[in-house]
């Protein structure tokens, strides 16, 4: 389902006298059909950076991450903005560490909005977006109301709502759980292990290890850089 | 989707200063990109440049009307009148120079519609009714003059004058720019439902990021005349590569 390979990928931060990280040095990674992925390391080894390129997000330097879009391998990384936009709209689903929230626009909205791009009618996403946050622990009474003054355990849960109101046939996850408590974390757990069970390749950073030895059946490990290790 | 609107190899002196130093950029159907940068970058001659209200010095604008891409340089004074009154849309600034503050709300709206040919009054007048409601002015305001409106009414009007016509392509120039923040997140909201409602294509001005990254699916970077970075809009922001885009995000305060 997705193929990535020869990440390179470095920071040139012009404001910090052109200081340059190399962050990427040849990262390959890959997920199948059904399977969870789970990207390890120590904090800086450049699983997030990863990550965030397999959506680009983040654009790497060279290399290659070929994603199963309509039938074929399209190449992300110089795909054009028009089918990337296509692709993460029909293809690849990104569940973030914290919610952009919208000024006025209500839980719900965000959550039914995902799906309405999809072509799903605005009834029934709303429908559906209503059992997801219901499913999510979110009350009722938080459908109707923007999230910017949830807490931020709502506001992950929001984000997470967003995110599988959809069957995604690709899924990133970057740590889903982190701020939630442990009948929350039983859920996601569930959605995901119901993903992956519907054929959904999962590639995430879970630094929960119940969370990851729950839906993941492989690691990739990133290791630091030697340079920075020596440092250290 | 296909190529709405392309600029290729734009140039733009005025006097001494360069506003376009081979400027070329191409929208799409029902795309949204905003153009962002610091005041003098050039961003303002752009949109203008694009909606044919400038002439460039060199290079030409391209838009498809249905019958492939056309150099808006060939369709004379009259047909870029015409093609800028029943297909395109502009929003300004400021409201107070878009519209006309000694008629009505209903009247301002319209005017657009007998100036793109109708004729039915009952007809007009439903029209501004719904539009009125439809940009969240309270329709029994229709025949009130915005003189007495306030600034992000005054703003919501002139959208509700912009998009009567039905156009498919609308040109915005810092919608929110001189509006209190709490306006300015109403007059977002509102154009973001609008947007993706009706399927506009939108180039948007703005030097407010966060106004690009909730808006926009690209953007383009502009600098002394140039565009310095352009891609996906998240990914610009997040990944800036070019200096200049580095300062502008760094730049914000945290919310």
């Amino acid at each position: 389902m997705l193929q990535a390979s020869g990440l390179y990928k470095s920071f040139l931060l012009h404001l910090q006298g052109g200081v340059r990280l190399d962050v990427l040095r040849g990262a390959a990674l890959s997920a199948a059909k059904g399977e969870g992925v789970a990207l390890s390391g120590p904090s800086g080894s450049g699983k997030s950076t990863a990550l965030r390129a397999l959506y680009r997000n983040y654009l790497v330097d060279t290399g290659e991450v070929l994603v199963q879009h309509r039938g074929a391998m399209v190449d992300i990384v110089t795909a054009p903005a028009e089918t990337m936009i296509e692709i993460r709209r029909e293809t690849l689903g990104y569940v973030s560490q914290f919610l952009r929230a919208i000024p006025r626009i209500s839980a719900l909205d965000i959550v039914a909005a995902a799906a309405i791009d999809r072509g799903v009618a605005p009834d029934e996403a709303r429908e559906a977006g209503t059992k997801m946050l219901a499913r999510l622990g979110i009350a009722p009474r938080l459908h109707g109301l923007p999230p910017a003054t949830f807490s931020g355990g709502e506001q992950q849960r929001v984000n997470l709502a967003r995110t599988f109101i959809c069957d995604w046939p690709i899924l990133l996850l970057d740590e889903p759980t982190a701020s939630l408590d442990a009948g929350n974390r039983d859920v996601v757990i569930r959605l995901i292990n119901e993903a992956k069970a519907r054929g959904a390749a999962i590639i995430g950073i879970f630094h929960d290890s119940a969370v990851r030895e729950a839906v993941t059946d492989r690691q990739i490990h990133f290791q630091l850089d030697p340079h920075e290790k020596a440092m250290a | 989707m296909s190529i709405l609107l392309e600029a290729r190899g734009l140039d733009k002196k005025f006097g001494r200063v360069v506003a376009l130093d081979n400027v070329s950029v191409s929208l799409r159907r029902r795309e949204i990109l905003a153009i962002v940068g610091e005041s003098g970058s050039g961003k303002t001659t752009l949109l203008n440049t694009l909606a044919g209200r400038i002439r460039p010095d060199g290079g030409d604008v391209f838009y498809d009307g249905g019958a492939g891409l056309r150099p808006l340089s060939a369709l004379g004074e009259l047909g870029l009148r015409q093609l800028q009154r029943a297909r395109w849309g502009f929003v300004q600034q400021d409201p107070r120079a878009a519209l006309r503050l000694d008629i009505t709300a209903g009247g301002n709206i319209g005017e657009r519609l007998m100036a793109s040919g109708a004729r039915h009054y009952g007809d007009i007048r439903e029209a501004a009714a719904a539009w009125l409601a439809e940009v969240e002015i309270d329709p029994s305001r229709i025949d009130d003059l915005p003189k007495h409106f306030s600034g992000g009414m005054l703003q919501r009007l002139q959208i509700a004058a912009t998009l009567v016509t039905g156009p498919e392509l609308v040109f915005m120039d810092e919608p929110t720019g001189g509006l209190d923040v709490s306006v300015q997140a109403r007059i977002l909201d509102l154009i973001r439902g609008l947007v993706r409602r009706l399927g506009l294509a939108v180039v948007i001005v703005t030097h407010d990021i966060g106004v690009a990254r909730l808006l926009a699916d690209r953007l383009v970077v502009m600098q002394s005349g140039r565009i310095v970075e352009a891609g996906l809009t998240d990914q610009v922001l997040d990944d800036p590569h070019h200096e200049y885009t580095q300062l502008l995000v760094a730049s914000v305060l945290p919310a």
